[in-house]
């Protein structure tokens, strides 16, 4: 209990100063505001310029969803939790590389892989509060939010969707520890993660091998089940396969994440990379 | 248990890669520590003097658990560095580079809240300690100011409050006064005799022999990841013998000077010394083999050489003396 305590003082304190530390640099918050109308006009555009008139038709029969606008928004606001959940940690660390604060974390008593998960708190607070102002008016408006209790489900299989990225972030630190500059390996695995979680298309538009390889991401069945929760109406099951699938990428990534950071942690401090940028 | 810190026989090997161009590079093995042994008594200060790349900061980092030893053992406040790291980590307090290691867009006093929030202290006893160390290091008055607007100097006096946050009983200093200007350096010296006083054990490296000897009650000199020597500043230059060493200052010192005199009789060491350049002025440090009987002899091969003595005195002998005799080699310039 102590312990417990003890970490909450840890965490509050990197949830205090990072917030500090946003609010005094705030441009950031102009483009999260903007970003999912942004990129739903554009993929609106796009389908326009691509289909014709027929497009919303075309849409509605290879989607099951009447409204391509609502399909995009949602695909966007998951697209950007998605972004921030796989860079955050990588990126905080790399900042705190650069800094010369990441190894001073290191002579205090807490787990550091601990420390940078908490840094997901206060960034995830703002984009949380900015995206339910973006996306929650317009689900509200087109009558998709019926009952409070599917939006609460919705909102569980969305947190339960973003532990197997966690994973997959911690994986990634272990590279910024070892390699230092995140950006390239960052950018590739969101780009596979996005292009293959069908935030913007079902993903039967690909070949078959695409689909089966798509069924390891977690956030392909967080989509699928959101639009069916969200957008289809239809209930789900708490033993649909999805569901499941999604229960055990959540233990397995997070377990496979950790290995490999504090494997390249313990290498680090072998070989003296702690403290190099 | 009487020892603050103990260390064993410490090795530490670093594998680098020289680069030759973009992509041509040649392994190298560093040996950074050669078995590395020393024990630091509760309450002194302790200096580790050596030039630069002896090994001094690795031997602090692998003392404050960031760095893991290749072998050896050491043990701080009684606790095994490598099996009980996050024990050490409570007990100590470390400053290892005073320009980095803050959240520039955060004050001085809210950088020192964060630390003591990843120190775990609760939230009452977190803002009366930041408020004592605050004033220790005389930074009351720029404590609410964004650190991005500190001086080097402001910046080295927030580092060693953050190392003493947790008022811990045992402190790590890396070159506690690099790089500051001599007002600065002179108020660090003063809070790390404060420390002392207050009772903790301080480990300072330092390559300025001055400083280790205005500091330290023990020091132990390092080179090439080896300690050489440990005793008192003044045991260490009992050493070197009072009365065996001669200062000459002198005009147009060649670069072979040392050579030239070497087969003087009764000269045991000479090292040379240029201020100025453009004129070859500057220092030659003869260190006698027992008393300065043979000074005439040295004082003719000078001229000989053609050099044009300005001055001679007898000296006592200091910490870069007892260095050059013990290893042959020049400390450096501090
Ligand atoms: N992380 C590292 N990787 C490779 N070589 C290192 C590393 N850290 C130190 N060294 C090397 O080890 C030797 C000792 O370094 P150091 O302990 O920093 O010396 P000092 O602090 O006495 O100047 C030097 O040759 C240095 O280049
Ligand atoms: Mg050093």
């Amino acid at each position: 209990m102590e312990r417990v305590r003890r970490l909450a003082r840890a965490a509050l304190g990197v949830y205090v100063k990072e917030m500090k530390i946003w609010l005094r640099y705030p441009t950031w918050i102009f483009a999260f505001i903007a970003l999912p109308y942004m990129l739903s006009g554009l993929f609106n555009g796009i389908g326009y310029s691509i289909a014709g008139p027929r497009a919303v038709e075309n849409f509605a029969r290879n989607t099951g969803v009447s409204n391509p606008f609502l399909f995009y928004t949602l695909g966007t606001a998951l697209l950007l939790a998605t972004e921030v959940l796989l860079q955050d940690v990588a990126y905080s660390i790399r900042s705190e590389q650069l800094l010369g604060t990441f190894e001073l974390h290191y002579l205090a008593p807490a787990p550091t892989w601990l420390i940078w998960i908490l840094y997901l708190f206060p960034h995830s607070t703002i984009m949380v509060v900015v995206l339910l102002a973006t996306t929650l008016p317009v689900l509200a408006f087109s009558g998709v939010l019926s009952s409070p209790i599917d939006f609460l489900y919705a909102c569980s299989v969305l947190a339960l969707g973003m532990l197997p990225l966690l994973g997959i972030a911690l994986a990634l630190a272990a590279l910024v520890v070892r390699y230092k500059e995140p950006g390239a390996v960052v950018s590739l695995v969101q780009s596979v993660v996005i292009l293959l979680s069908g935030y913007f298309y079902p993903l039967t538009v690909f070949p078959a091998w695409v689909s089966a390889l798509s069924q390891v991401l977690p956030t392909t069945h967080v989509i699928s089940i959101l639009r069916s929760l969200l957008l289809a109406g239809e209930g789900v099951s708490p033993l649909d396969r999805r569901l499941l699938t999604l229960l055990a990428l959540a233990v397995a990534y997070p377990v496979i994440g950790l290995y490999s950071y504090r494997r390249w942690e313990s290498e680090a401090r072998r070989r003296g990379e702690l403290s190099k940028y | 248990m009487e020892e603050a810190i103990v260390a064993e026989g410490l090795v530490k090997v670093f594998y680098t890669k020289e680069r030759k161009s973009l992509f041509r590079s040649v392994k190298r093995r560093v040996e950074a520590l050669r078995g590395v042994s020393f024990s630091v008594r509760r309450g002194e200060i302790f200096g580790l003097l050596g030039p630069n790349g002896a090994g001094k900061t690795t031997t602090i980092k692998i003392l404050s658990t960031l760095l893991l030893p290749d072998a050896g053992e050491a043990w701080v406040n009684g606790f095994h560095v490598v099996k009980e790291a996050s024990r050490v980590r409570e007990c100590i307090g470390v400053s290892l580079y005073s320009d980095r290691g803050f959240y520039w867009k955060l004050t001085g006093r809210e950088n020192l809240r964060y630390f003591a929030y990843l120190y775990q202290m609760p939230r009452r006893e977190a803002e009366k300690r930041i408020n004592e160390v605050l004033k220790l290091v005389g930074l009351e008055n720029d404590a609410d100011r964004l650190v991005e607007e500190y001086s080097t100097g402001m910046k080295s006096k927030l580092n060693f409050a953050r190392a003493l946050l947790h008022d811990p009983p045992i402190l790590f200093l890396d070159e506690p006064t690099i790089g500051l200007d001599p007002a600065s350096a002179r108020r660090v010296r003063e809070l790390i005799l404060e420390m002392k006083r207050q009772g903790k054990t301080v480990l300072l490296t330092t390559h300025n022999m001055f400083e280790a000897e205005l500091l330290c009650d023990r020091v132990a000199i390092i080179n090439r990841g080896r300690i050489v020597a440990i005793n008192t500043p003044s045991e260490l230059k009992r050493r070197v013998g009072r009365n065996n060493v001669v200062e000459v200052e002198a005009l147009n010192i060649p670069p072979s000077a040392a050579e030239a005199l070497s087969s003087v009789r009764g000269l045991r060491r000479i090292y040379t010394r240029i201020r100025d350049p453009a004129s070859s002025m500057g220092e030659l440090r003869l260190i006698f083999e027992d008393g300065v009987d043979d000074l005439g002899d040295v004082l003719s091969a000078i001229s000989r050489a053609g050099m044009k003595v300005l001055s001679v005195k007898i000296v006592e002998p200091t910490l870069e003396d007892v260095f050059i005799e013990l290893t042959g080699e020049k400390l450096g310039e501090s």
